[in-house]
């Protein structure tokens, strides 16, 4: 229930910035994509702590009694609020760099789709790739050391595919 | 003969599979299929975006 959570709030929080991408449609589709390219290295030069940006995010954690009430609830709950990406922390630059190319390339409703399926399904490797590893405390170290490397990465790949993205 | 595999450590899983469930693979899967997809300008584009975007967040609850 906490993967299908995940997956359902990276979908909502999808499909609402592509519904709310038709007010940027009249914006012409080369300052939009000159705009999103410019976010992407933006978000590069953050992860790569070039550029000092705070973001906005919701400084809050989900509470922990709502896996006390009900367990099945509870973890949907949890894993809906972690996957909308709007209730909890905001560690990395990518989910904003994905948001802001959603809002202003997405006119097409199914790119949204895909962005926040992909999302929450992005986020649910965690939890699950953890638990496959056997040893939970030795990949939580492991993930410690390579975080930086894996923002820093994922910005750089986002940057790459999403300017080759021409409109 | 203790029965312990010769790669396996105390606290730590077995090397293929510590290999296999490395924090790092996501990524380093994701990322080049991203940029593939995006030269081709397949839709899938957006969906491993999404996957690379959700996980950077692997530290963040």
């Amino acid at each position: 229930m906490f993967v299908v959570g995940l997956v359902g709030g990276g979908l909502l929080s999808a499909v609402a910035l592509g519904l709310a991408s038709g007010l940027f449609a009249p914006v012409p589709p080369v300052w939009r994509y000159g705009a999103t390219v410019l976010v992407a290295l933006l978000g590069l030069l953050r992860e790569m702590g070039l550029a000092p940006i705070r973001l906005p995010q919701n400084t809050r954690q989900v509470p922990q009694d709502v896996l006390q009430r009900s367990l099945v609830r509870g973890a949907l709950q949890f894993g809906f609020e972690l996957g909308t990406g709007v209730r909890t922390y905001l560690s990395a630059s990518a989910p904003y760099v994905l948001a802001v190319a959603v809002l202003l390339a997405g006119q097409r409703l199914h790119v949204a789709v895909l962005a926040g399926l992909g999302f929450g399904a992005g986020r649910a490797a965690t939890p699950l790739l953890r638990r496959a590893s056997g040893v939970a405390a030795d990949w939580d170290t492991r993930l410690q050391a390579r975080l930086r490397g894996i923002t820093v990465l994922a910005a750089a790949a986002m940057l790459a595919a999403l300017a080759l993205l021409t409109p | 003969m203790t029965g312990v595999q010769p790669s396996a450590r105390p606290g730590r899983a077995p090397a293929p599979r510590r290999w296999a469930t490395d924090p790092l693979a996501p990524v380093l899967l994701l990322t080049p299929a991203a940029v593939l997809a995006s030269a081709q300008a397949s839709a899938l584009t957006w969906a491993m975006l999404g996957g690379l975007a959700g996980y950077t967040l692997s530290g963040s609850v």
